[in-house]
């Protein structure tokens, strides 16, 4: 037996994520979702830069959330709706254990952005605005003389093979053959000079909605700030103040927060400290979901077009019906996400183990002891 | 009056001593081998008049030193009337008997004993600990005993038969009265019973909590202070209460040492924020400083004490000295000694417990000299028994003791270290009316009843586990508002009184509200309300009692999600369910 004989492609309560992430489904959580999206819009239709703190348990789907919203079309079907430009969203997790925090930061954010990526913004940019105004865009919009020659370098060349060398120079090669070259200082090690590389990217690019309507910076477990020692979580909350001081305009960044306790603090908004908290006035919160929530979610999930395989109407498949998912959802404790998907995908492998065609209380009640998360 | 019995009735080879007393009718036992004398009151016996019929006439052995043999004692010894400390009451000393006498209050008398003996020769204390032994019985269920061994150098014998006398004298008169806890202790052997050794590293100019309080007044009107300027802000502000402290010397029975005065750099306010630190009232993120969460509760009740009416009526009518209160920060009120009270004994047990129990061997008017004298060689023992303890501890928690147990012993000017370690916690002790100070040059310190009363508490917890230090802050999450109201007589009654714990849970969110929407920290809210009942209500509620009550969600709309390795939790306030 396989998932095919419960009309499903595959297991949909899947753990991890899937392989291809522009796959991945939302469900249920309407509520939720349109909180999120409600803040997109107004970060696409309006200028100011925002800090958004998302809080949430550990298993309420922030990381879902920041990949649905950075890696699938679904934000380009929000600009479509607005008839806006496309919004620029990327990912990130903070750095953690890292020697320089910073560096690491500004790596992760080179793997998402290479330097080809900047190159053809910048080629779209020329088309839609001509080198000219380019140029002096980025003069206007750098605050730093070196990053200036980086980008207009960028924006000059005609062939991105040309840009092997500034490449080696942006992942911190300083050698005299390059630098020479490239005819630029030794630098971008200071992490004010990384905030300014960032910064002029990104006002670049979203400047007057030329090229993109909004850059969207989601930061994922920032509670891992709590493993970087007191010098790097203070470059870090720094950093991260720089960067939106420098990007005034067009930068929405999100951070995945989880409502821990530290030593001597109560939660992590201490740790932003006063500049950033009095900007993070925006929350959004991942609640732990009701029965009736976890319910529609299911049934959402089960039947999204991406899982199920010829509807044959019984929606609940293969549950007997509504009622033997509550009564499961009533008995595994304080739901959250995560353990939702642990205790139905366990289920339906254990219905296919042993070949039930429908999963109803009776089988449920069987195999009780498999369900860890069981109470009764 | 000595008869020598060759009779191996320990596990080792060795001598016994035995002391008649024809008025006392007891008989003591020491143990001798290779030097050191055992004086273990496990074997002081005491023969009731019943007996004395059935056996020798102590005359007669008294003559016929070779009729003491192997059965005459065991005949003794199992007729001895033990002590047995298992009963939940606290445990009383009776004139007439000598049963129900613990064996740590026998200790420390003891021990007292012996440094009054010793005194002028200057000999350090001796070595002791605490045993228990298993009794096992066919017929009756297994029983355990306890017992001390005190063990001292050869060189005290010849001091013994005085100490005899005094100690057979003084048995009854006991002033401390190990408090066991009703509903016995947890289960310790969880590891995480006993964490580690904490100290705090003091200074001789930390001396006044009262500017301890006085500092965190300071961040009322600021979230925080840039690292480089809290303590020139501390220096500047403190002159307007500096007069206040020579009217608490004057006035209060207090002492004006420790006074911070205006320097160019802010050193002399640096101690203080140094200690604040260290007893986890400050912390620093972001270059500045900002007050801990753990501060926070306390810091609200001294705000709320101007603006709440049954709040500011309790305060002033809780006399914790025969003086009134008047407003003066260097006088601490209960509130202040509520908190600083538990901060400072789970921040800084080793030397703040031992240096209590000094206070109580040394007697009455002890100088801060005396203290130092012996105060070294006593850390260091306690160390060793904590190395040597029979309790489930970790190797990890040893090896630290065994450290810093080495690092005691090579301090090379020990006089002068020890003024960075007994001036200002004698002053704390002070602060909190724990001691009392007399009022001439030469400053000699008394326990005061309350510091007895904590003495007390601190003694049933070794007697409970034969361990001391480990375990306090596991037991102050059981236990520490009853010892608190024991300490300072508080009328107070215990319930877990669902009505109380509704009422302050929803103010403490508005309280204690951060960015995170509806959540707010476990420890805070749990402190609020267990201060809340006792402050305002009289009512005790227990931290680790309201936090099993929350956690099986006997309040639907609160959830708390408790992170083991935080020693915290975050507790949540649900939106009404819906289904």
């Amino acid at each position: 037996m396989n998932f095919n004989d419960y009309h499903l492609k595959e297991n949909p309560f899947r753990i991890g994520p899937p392989l291809n992430s522009s796959e991945i489904v939302w469900a249920g959580f309407e509520n939720l979702k349109n909180q999120i999206e409600a803040r997109i819009k107004i970060g696409i239709k309006t200028t100011p830069s925002k800090i958004i703190l998302n809080w949430g348990r550990y298993g309420s789907g922030k990381t879902h959330a920041a990949n649905y919203f950075t890696k699938t079309s679904r934000i380009s079907e929000i600009c479509g709706a607005l008839d806006a430009k496309p919004v620029k969203a990327i990912k990130l997790n903070l750095p953690r254990t890292s020697k320089d925090p910073v560096q690491a930061f500004l790596r992760s954010f080179l793997g998402q952005i290479s330097l080809q990526k900047i190159w053809e913004d910048f080629k779209s940019l020329k088309e839609l605005i001509g080198i000219e105004v380019l140029s002096s865009n980025i003069s206007a919009l750098s605050s730093d003389g070196v990053i200036t020659e980086i980008f207009l370098k960028i924006a000059t060349t005609e062939d991105v093979a040309d840009l092997t060398a500034l490449e080696y120079y942006l992942f911190g090669d300083n050698t005299k053959g390059t630098l020479h070259s490239l005819g630029l200082p030794a630098g971008l090690k200071d992490d004010e000079q990384v905030v300014n590389l960032l910064s002029t990217y990104i006002n670049v690019v979203t400047q007057d909605s030329n090229l993109y309507s909004l850059f969207l910076l989601w930061i994922d477990e920032f509670e891992d700030i709590d493993t970087l020692n007191k010098v790097s979580q203070d470059r870090i909350t720094t950093f991260l103040r720089q960067l939106f001081d420098k990007s005034p305009n067009k930068l929405n960044i999100f951070l995945n927060f989880t409502p821990k306790t530290f030593f001597n603090i109560e939660d992590l908004s201490v740790v932003l400290g006063e500049a950033l908290s009095t900007r993070a006035r925006l929350r959004i919160n991942f609640e732990e979901p009701t029965v009736n929530d976890a319910r529609i979610y299911i049934l959402e999930l089960m039947n999204d077009n991406y899982y199920r395989l010829n509807p044959t109407g019984n929606n609940c498949e293969p549950f007997s019906d509504e009622q033997t998912i509550i009564y499961v959802l009533e008995h595994i404790g304080r739901l959250s996400v995560r353990k939702i998907n642990e205790v139905f995908s366990l289920l339906l492998e254990l219905g296919l183990l042993s070949e039930s065609n429908v999963i109803d209380r009776t089988f449920i009640d069987a195999n009780v002891g498999e369900i860890v998360a069981w109470e009764n | 009056m000595i008869a020598e019995v060759h009779r191996d009735l320990w596990n080792a080879p060795g001598y016994i001593t035995a002391f008649f007393d024809e008025e006392e009718s007891a008989i003591t036992l020491i143990k001798h081998s290779q030097g050191n004398y055992t004086f273990d009151l496990k074997y002081y016996i005491y023969v009731p008049a019943k007996y004395k019929n059935s056996v020798l006439s102590l005359k007669e052995i008294n003559s016929n030193p070779n009729l003491l043999n192997e059965a005459f004692i065991e005949r003794i010894l199992f007729s001895e009337i033990r002590s047995n400390s298992q009963d939940d009451e606290k445990i009383e000393v009776e004139n007439n008997v000598v049963d129900n006498v613990s064996i740590t209050g026998r200790l420390f008398k003891t021990l007292s004993i012996l440094y009054q003996i010793t005194e002028t020769k200057a000999i350090s204390l001796p070595y002791y600990r605490l045993f228990s032994e298993v009794e096992i019985a066919s017929d009756c269920p297994p029983v355990e005993e306890l017992g001390y061994t005190v063990i001292f150098e050869s060189s005290y014998i010849a001091l013994f038969e005085e100490f005899y006398v005094r100690f057979s004298n003084r048995l009854l008169d006991l002033s401390i009265h190990p408090k066991i806890f009703s509903d016995g202790y947890h289960d310790n052997s969880n590891p995480l019973f006993f964490k580690g050794i904490t100290i705090v590293q003091s200074n001789t100019k930390q001396r006044r909590l009262g500017y301890l309080k006085f500092t965190l007044e300071l961040f009322n009107d600021t979230t925080y202070f840039p690292s480089a300027y809290l303590s020139r802000t501390l220096e500047k502000e403190s002159i307007k209460i500096n007069y206040k402290l020579k009217e608490y010397k004057e006035l209060c029975e207090g002492d004006d040492k420790g006074l911070i005065t205006i320097s160019k750099t802010g050193i002399s306010a640096e101690p203080y924020i140094d200690l604040l630190c260290q007893l986890n009232m400050l912390t620093e993120i972001n270059k500045s400083f900002i007050l801990t969460k753990q501060v926070k509760v306390y810091a609200l009740f001294n705000k709320l004490i101007k603006t709440d009416d049954t709040l500011k009526f309790k305060v002033e009518n809780t006399i914790l000295f025969d003086k009134p209160v008047i407003d003066n920060p260097f006088v601490l009120n209960h509130i202040d000694c509520l908190f600083l009270l538990n901060q400072i004994l789970i921040s800084d047990s080793l030397y703040s417990w031992s240096l209590l129990e000094l206070l109580y061997v040394i007697g009455k008017r002890v100088t801060s000299k005396k203290l130092r004298n012996i105060f070294q060689p006593y850390v260091s023992d306690e160390l060793l028994r904590i190395v040597n303890s029979k309790s489930e501890i970790s190797n990890k928690v040893r090896r630290d003791a065994t450290e810093v147990k080495k690092r005691i012993l090579s301090w090379t000017r020990a006089e002068i270290y020890l003024e960075h370690i007994v001036e200002p916690r004698l002053n704390w002790l002070l602060d909190l009316k724990l001691v009392s100070i007399n009022d001439e040059k030469d400053k000699a310190y008394n326990l005061t009843e309350y510091g007895f009363r904590l003495l007390d508490c601190l003694t049933g917890i070794y007697e409970n586990y034969q361990i001391k230090h480990l375990q306090l802050a596991t037991i102050f999450g059981l236990h520490y508002f009853e010892i608190f109201s024991y300490v300072y007589q508080i009328n107070v009654r215990k319930k877990l009184d669902i009505g109380l714990i509704d009422k302050y849970l929803k103010e403490a969110f508005i309280h204690f509200k951060t960015d995170a929407p509806n959540r707010i920290a476990a420890s805070q809210a749990i402190n609020f309300v267990c201060y809340s009942c006792l402050l305002k209500n009289n009512t005790i509620i227990e931290f680790d009692e309201l936090k099993k009550f929350l956690s099986v969600r006997n309040l639907p709309q609160y959830s708390l999600d408790w992170f083991q390795t935080e020693n915290d939790g975050s507790l949540s306030l649900n939106r009404n369910n819906e289904l």
